[in-house]
């Protein structure tokens, strides 16, 4: 299990998880405009698997050593 | 906390104090009682001791939720009804947090953010903007629709009130109710807590026979509860988000925190504390939202009348079609109760955070908590007036922009094990309410900007 609490830079992984999934809301945003405007879904997809990959690093919790 | 006995990890705060210490224990002792009851009486007892979980329904079920779920029903029927309960039931995550931090954390929660992430996260995005801003700004649309309702009936008795009289008496009720927050020991408290509880037993009682009397197309609306359904392209992204906006935020969040606080609730109510989201909120919210819905749907949709925009225009083209006149003063009266009771909790919430933000220790004897706790009745230019634009549409910016932000200093406090030590989180599947629901204010946030800069569907 990674630990979401090791520090990384300036910040916890934790904290670069959330920035990262924000960035990772707002591509797959821009996908869903672009495809329900008929366009490719490419940022869509690319969008949506980050989120899912942060949201479930994200649901980590702090390890018992902690 | 001079006076705890040990092991009490009770959160020092100054409303709680004036609550004999024999109250606070005798209230532990019917809690442990309680825990080996059977289900039922089990459930009864936490409605009767709950308060905290039940002001934030009545605090959430306000002019704005409502006004969407009467639109909801209007225009596409039965078939949002999902919405409700996956909105707040992703909002229970952040809330179940909040009573950790009110029974287990020992601390206060802006002033921990403040200590934590830096004043601009906790005094101004939580304290002023989240919350005080929010009670003074919004109060304006509360007050609209409870004058035009007094209104309303005056106007069924042959009755006709000046708009001036109907602000006094609106302003008036929810002076007396919040003056009396957390006077006499807890009796203040639980007053409050008390009008609260049938404010919104009157609102189920109201709705509940309105829709009787309309009838329910119970295949419909049992598919519209439990089968997701969204109007297609870009108007079925924006219904959901701002759906799931309405629901739960930061206001909720922070005043479930403090008045479960100034209940002097410690340790051993953390479960009460749950059950208090399960049955005072979750519930309440979820069945007054599914009976508006419904009712609109059942009287507007499919039909070729118009609906209206605004609360007050619909609940007014609402009510002739119950038919009998008593019907028509109990949907009205319900209706009252429900921006009375907002307007009561904002009030609350508003002063808490506003003393939170800039280190005021809560006084309710004092001049300055009553002038808190009544900077929210400046909507009662809401009588006269609409909101006044530009300070609405700069406060939902703030609003918009800083929900998601203040989300990720609540989950990163819960997760934090110098902040709860051994109560800090342990559950996946807790933390993934969490960050699921901070997702969607992520896409709120997001979605603001895009809007603004004209890249959202046209």
């Amino acid at each position: 299990m990674i630990d979401m609490d090791r520090k990384l830079g300036r910040w916890r992984l934790r904290v670069w998880g959330l920035v990262i999934n924000l960035v990772a809301n707002a591509i797959a945003l821009f996908g869903i405009v672009a495809v329900v405007e008929g366009g490719s879904p490419a940022l869509l997809i690319i969008g949506a698997t980050l989120t899912v990959v942060c949201v479930a690093a994200l649901a980590i919790p702090p390890r018992s050593d902690s | 906390m001079s006076d705890a006995p040990a092991g009490d990890a009770r959160t020092r705060y100054p409303i709680a104090d004036s609550i004999p210490r024999e109250t606070l224990d005798a209230e532990v002792a019917r809690l442990e009682a309680l825990a080996s009851r059977p289900l039922p009486a089990r459930l009864w007892g936490y409605v009767k001791l709950g308060g905290p979980g039940f002001m934030g329904a009545a605090l959430t079920l306000g002019a704005g939720s409502l006004t969407a779920s009467m639109l909801s029903g209007a225009r596409f029927g039965y078939k949002t009804m999902w919405m409700i309960w996956l909105s707040v039931g992703m909002g229970t995550f952040m809330l179940a947090v909040m009573v950790r931090f009110t029974c287990r954390g020992g601390f206060r929660v802006i002033r921990e953010q403040n200590r934590r992430h830096g004043r601009i996260v906790g005094s101004f995005l939580t304290g002023i903007i989240g919350c005080l801003a929010v009670a003074v700004i919004f109060n304006a649309g509360q007050v609209s629709l409870g004058t035009h309702l007094i209104e309303s009936l005056g106007g069924l008795a042959g009755v006709s009130f000046p708009t001036l009289v109907t602000a006094v008496a609106y302003a008036a009720i929810t002076i007396w109710i919040l003056l009396s927050y957390g006077r006499g020991g807890s009796r203040g408290t639980r007053f409050v807590e008390t009008f609260m509880k049938v404010c919104i037993g009157l609102m189920l009682v109201a709705f509940g026979v309105s829709l009787a009397l309309v009838g329910v197309d119970w295949g419909a609306a049992l598919r519209g509860t439990f089968v997701p359904w969204l109007p297609p392209g870009g108007e079925g992204v924006d219904l959901f988000i701002a759906s799931s906006a309405a629901a739960v935020g930061v206001m909720d969040w922070v005043f479930l925190h403090y008045a479960g606080l100034a209940r002097g609730w410690g340790p051993k109510h953390e479960a009460l504390g749950r059950m208090d989201i399960g049955v005072g909120l979750f519930l309440p919210f979820v069945v007054v939202n599914l009976l508006v819905i419904a009712l609109f749907a059942g009287t507007f949709f499919g039909s070729g009348l118009a609906a209206p925009e605004t609360a007050p225009e619909l609940s007014r083209a609402l009510a002739p079609l119950l038919g009998a006149r008593g019907a028509e003063a109990l949907f009205f009266l319900g209706f009252l109760a429900v921006p009375i009771s907002t307007t009561v909790g904002m009030s609350l919430a508003g002063a808490m955070a506003l003393h939170e933000a800039l280190g005021w220790e809560p006084d309710v004897r004092s001049t300055r908590w009553k002038i808190a706790i009544l900077l929210p009745q400046a909507g009662l230019i809401g009588a006269w007036a609409a909101n006044p634009v530009w300070i609405v549409i700069v406060i939902a910016a703030f609003l918009s922009l800083s929900g998601n932000v203040v989300g990720w200093s609540m989950y990163l406090l819960f997760n934090d094990a110098a902040v709860l030590g051994e109560h800090r989180s342990r559950s996946y599947a807790w933390n993934l309410g969490i960050v699921l629901g901070i997702t969607l204010m992520n896409a709120i946030a997001i979605v603001y900007v895009m809007n603004r800069l004209g890249w959202w569907f046209g």
